[in-house]
């Protein structure tokens, strides 16, 4: 906020700095002074020897006990040149100074460490049956009750500064506490951690320019007539301003900011009557303006006009059935509930509309002014459903800021049958504040919330764009391009990180692998399984190369992905003497594995895949460019790999699984995707790796690859192992069964032996295309 | 000015903002990591590389996270630039909270989404639970929490407690809390959470948005545990 108030506030805690620096500076001074300075003027023996209407100049010093003005002096504490004045220590009993005579002026004291008993109301000040007293520029503090006055008419209290002494706020006492003590003017005071400052039957008092800050109520009055409440600061106070059972107060140009305490009114307005309330800023407290019963009288209304209400909980308050208060020239601005109803009352909606509600500046008011003349078009309605259910369920307050709220009132909006009655209705909203020529604008924090939300919209923007930009590449079109001949570069000479030690032999020993899926479609509590791969044994001696063949189905894949522990298994699996499963991470940086279906992330470049990879595996990036080279990427790095043929994914997946030249390599159907002329050279490139060292198990569909590749194969059917021998005998037994007989390698595998007995069949089929096993499955 | 700050309805509509957008995005890329993956068969080929599946499961919480706070720094970042340009000094380190408890609030969606992605056989399918799950958090809890409450005449500290089970309601009286040092505008159920739990409520909330990040992604390894099969 800036302007007036701002000015007003900042001005109060200049004050109130500079006055706590010089409240410090006295004490320390008083700290060191008052055992060595204890003033040598009696201040007892000069009250009782001087004649009535003698002015007594006081020296700074130290001055103890009780001290009793029974006559009309003047008072005044001689401010030495350190700002030093004159004490009045009560020593921690009773009631520091008592004036009961007219006329007394005490001027420029401290006054100090009163008693602390509440029922005798010890205090720094007590004047009493004294009329046409003055109170200036003093300080009290440490002292239980303030100021008090009884009877003491025409009272003037300016320029002191009170502050209690440190108690919990229900053991304090009133900073102020004037009883039957008419036409009193408090003015330019500065009241602080007391209970409150209270005026009881003392009509026609003026309380003007003050600042109570953290009492419980800033201004408490009951039964005081004709008062005048005017360009107070209230601040963080339990209540700013109660007043109750009084007639004709004005109350203006204060304002009320963060009183929230339990109750947390700016001003609550207790069965009053011909109260004018104008021209005051409410701000940030729980409640801004709150009537009980008031006005109270059936012929009396109340003008509450040009007052600012901004970011209050809720702006204005009414009981259930106030009547004949008339707002108008108010702002509400931004309170999250602009005006409530407490309790709910007992009909939802219209329980305000005995009041004027005409002529306002709603800050939610979504109007328009097509005429210009300052006054929205059509009506503003305070109507919101939860706000209705908040006030009657105040504990649901909790859900308040929630999308929940908003949908609630969503709700009510779209159905008019769950639609409350308006609270109110100002016919002649205005469109703009009305008071101050320097509104308390939003605060810096308010006022960016809006650049905010767009800045937030905008990153979710960017973010999902960018989703929306990997799915294109996704759905990208394959293009095809002209592919690069395989490499022939002997790959053991290329250069690489971390070389793998080799430490078991056989590499890879496969002991009962069984796998068992849960049977498709079976009910959630029964445990059927099919068996995908039954009981299979084998080893694999380092720098062999085996094939798994079989129809589809037959689990050859399952093999595979049981061995890189993506499919849970039973069974003993070792590779390079680690165990597959325990040791898994640790074992698969032995192993390069092509899967089938090739699966990248297509919005990376080939380079940022191979990246990734070698990261993962743990692999220098030098090792990037001659695993391209080898499989024949080289100059496709900058494409996606979403817009690779799927040959060249191929090549890309062989890439990957050389990158750590690990010694085992696991193949599945690593030629199916490529034309012919691309697979033979793919078959040279991986014999040249079996023959330099490595060990290759591998899947196919093709004879003549599984014939070049392969020193030994074994055939699966059901998962089950039927057959194992070296691929020309193997596969030749194969074509000669499948030709004489049926197409179906069901009835083919069925008839065969374990192993060795076809060891004297011929051979046939040395690079034949392709072997069609099944009915069901096409030739390739 | 005594650390005034108005916190009117530009503030609530900003957290309103914040409760739809960023659990939409946290659930929905949540979802879509791991049961996207497994279908076009990525996930395979990375749990066949050298990795074990805790490390998977937290570089998808980190990186996705990463590209989270990165939108969510652009979004607020772009802001605080123009705030500045137009002059206005950025209150740092209220700024500061409010992005770091939206990017808790990311994490913790982001985790839920994770979770979901997990347990779901297809992306399609795990991205309709996210929605379903949003819808949830978003509207459905806490409307059947109000009806709840006033049925059921909860008391207080129940319906407080059971609010704390909604990641989102614990991302807004966080914030709450920190742009106010007080929950008591959120009436009776704020003023008892701050004379209950005190300066231990801070702790408390980021304690149950800890655990929004931390359980769904162990819920997300078991999942992986339980059932190895990809």
């Amino acid at each position: 906020m800036n302007g007036k108030a701002v000015q007003f506030n900042r001005h109060i805690k200049k004050n109130l700095r500079s006055s706590a620096l010089i409240c410090a500076l006295f004490f320390l001074l008083f700290a060191v002074k008052s055992a060595a300075q204890e003033s040598s003027f009696d201040l007892k023996a000069a009250v009782s020897a001087a004649q009535p209407g003698a002015v007594i100049d006081v020296p700074a010093g130290v001055y103890y006990g009780d001290l009793a003005v029974d006559k009309p002096l003047h008072l005044r504490g001689e401010v030495a040149a350190d700002g030093s004045r004159p004490v009045i220590d009560g020593q921690g009993k009773g009631t520091v100074v008592v004036i009961n005579a007219p006329g007394v002026i005490l001027e420029n004291f401290v006054i100090r460490a009163s008693g602390n008993v509440i029922d005798k109301e010890d205090g720094g000040i007590t004047v009493e049956n004294a009329e046409d007293v003055q109170l200036l520029n003093n300080r009290l503090e440490d002292v239980l009750y303030g100021i008090r006055a009884i009877n003491a008419h025409r009272l003037v209290i300016r320029g002191n500064y009170i502050t209690g002494k440190r108690l919990d706020i229900a053991r304090r006492g009133d900073g102020l506490r004037l009883w039957q003590s008419e036409e009193c003017l408090v003015e330019g005071n500065t009241v602080e951690r007391v209970r409150d400052a209270i005026f009881w039957f003392s009509d026609g008092t003026t309380v003007r320019g003050n600042t109570f800050h953290d009492n419980r109520y800033g201004v408490h009055m009951m039964y005081t007539d004709r008062m005048t409440i005017e360009n107070n600061y209230m601040l963080g106070n339990s209540v700013g301003a109660y007043l109750m059972y009084s007639k004709n107060v004005l109350i203006q140009g204060n304002t009320f900011q963060q009183n929230r305490g339990p109750s947390g009114y700016g001003v609550a307005l207790k069965d009053m009557d011909g109260v004018t309330v104008q021209e005051n800023y409410y701000l940030d407290n729980r409640v801004g303006l709150f009537f009980d019963n008031s006005p109270s009288s059936v012929d009396i209304s109340q003008a509450i006009e040009r007052n600012v209400l901004a970011f209050n909980d809720i702006g204005v308050l009414m009981m259930p059935a106030i009547k004949r208060n008339i707002l108008r020239h108010n702002t509400f601005l931004d309170n999250l509930e602009q005006v409530g109803v407490k309790g709910g009352g007992s009909r939802p909606g219209d329980e305000l509309g005995g009041n004027g509600w005409d002529g306002n500046f709603w800050s939610d008011y979504v109007g328009y002014d097509a005429t210009g003349e300052g006054v929205g078009d059509i009506p503003y309605h305070a109507e919101s459903l939860f706000e209705n259910i908040a006030d009657r369920h105040p504990n649901l307050s909790l859900f308040f800021f929630s999308p929940a709220q908003q949908a609630i009132d969503f709700a009510a909006k779209a159905f008019p049958v769950i639609k409350p009655k308006p609270k109110l209705t100002d016919e002649f909203p205005e469109m703009a504040p009305v008071l101050p020529t320097a509104m308390p604008q939003t605060t810096p924090f308010q006022s960016r919330m809006g650049w905010l939300a767009a800045g937030l919209l905008i990153g979710a923007t960017a973010m999902f764009v960018g989703q929306l930009r990997d799915r294109r590449l996704v759905i990208g079109n394959y293009r095809t391009v002209a592919t690069t001949p395989i490499s022939q570069s002997p790959i053991l000479q290329s250069p690489i990180t971390s070389t793998p030690v080799l430490k078991g032999d056989p590499m890879l020993t496969i002991k009962n692998l069984t796998k068992r899926y849960p049977r498709p479609g079976r009910a959630w509590w029964s445990d059927e399984t099919i068996t995908a791969v039954d009981d299979l044994t084998f080893e694999l001696p380092v720098g062999t190369s085996l094939a798994l063949w079989g129809v589809n189905g037959a689990g050859k894949t399952t093999v595979l992905k049981c061995l890189l522990g993506l499919l849970a298994s039973e069974g003993e699996l070792r590779l390079n003497g680690y165990d597959l499963r325990r040791d898994g991470r640790t074992a698969r940086r032995f192993l390069g594995y092509v899967p089938q279906e090739l699966a990248f992330h297509n919005d990376l470049s080939v380079a940022e895949s191979c990246r990734f990879y070698a990261r993962l595996k743990d692999v220098s990036d030098a090792r990037i460019p001659v695993v391209l080279a080898l499989v024949g990427l080289t100059g496709q790095e900058k494409k996606a790999v979403g817009a690779l043929s799927g040959g060249m994914k191929q090549r890309l997946a062989l890439a990957l699984a050389l990158l750590a030249d690990p010694p085992v390599l696991l193949l599945d159907e690593p030629t199916s995707n490529l034309d012919a002329a691309t697979r033979d050279e793919f078959i040279d490139l991986l014999m040249e790796l079996r023959n330099g060292g490595k060990t290759l198990l591998f899947t196919s569909h093709y004879a003549d690859e599984v014939d070049r590749l392969a020193e030994r194969v074994l055939i699966l059917r059901d998962g089950r192992l039927v057959a194992d021998g070296v691929p020309a005998e193997v596969l030749g037994t194969q074509r000669l069964i499948l030709g004489s007989q049926s197409s179906r390698i069901a009835s083919v595998t069925q008839q065969l032996p374990n192993s060795g007995v076809f060891d004297s069949l011929p051979v046939v089929g040395r690079h034949s295309s392709v072997v069609n096993y099944s009915a069901e499955e096409p030739i390739r | 000015m005594f650390g005034f700050a108005g916190f009117g309805r530009t503030a609530a509509s900003l957290i309103n903002l914040v409760l739809l957008i960023v659990p939409l995005m946290g659930l929905t890329i949540g979802a879509q990591s791991l049961a996207g993956e497994r279908e076009q068969g990525t996930l395979a080929y990375l749990l066949s590389q050298p990795v074990s599946r805790p490390e998977l499961l937290l570089g998808k919480l980190v990186g996705l996270g990463s590209a989270l706070l990165a939108a969510l720094l652009l979004g607020f970042g772009l802001s605080a630039i123009v705030i500045a340009w137009q002059g206005g000094a950025v209150e740092a380190g209220r700024y500061a909270m409010l992005v770091a408890l939206s990017l808790l609030l990311a994490l913790a969606t982001l985790s839920l989404g994770i979770f979901i992605s997990a347990w779901s056989r297809s992306g399609a399918l795990a991205v309709g639970l996210a929605l379903f799950a949003w819808l949830l958090l978003v509207f459905v809890g806490d409307l059947g929490l109000m009806g709840t409450s006033i049925a059921m005449k909860l008391h207080i500290s129940t319906l407080f407690s059971l609010t704390l089970l909604n990641p989102l309601q614990v991302f807004k009286i966080a914030t709450v809390n920190s742009l106010r040092a007080s929950l008591e505008i959120l009436g009776p159920a704020g003023i008892y959470a701050t004379r209950t739990y005190g300066d231990g409520l801070n702790w408390l909330l980021f304690g149950v948005l800890a655990a929004w990040i931390g359980l769904p992604m162990v819920g997300a390894y078991i999942r992986f545990q339980l059932e190895g099969d990809f």
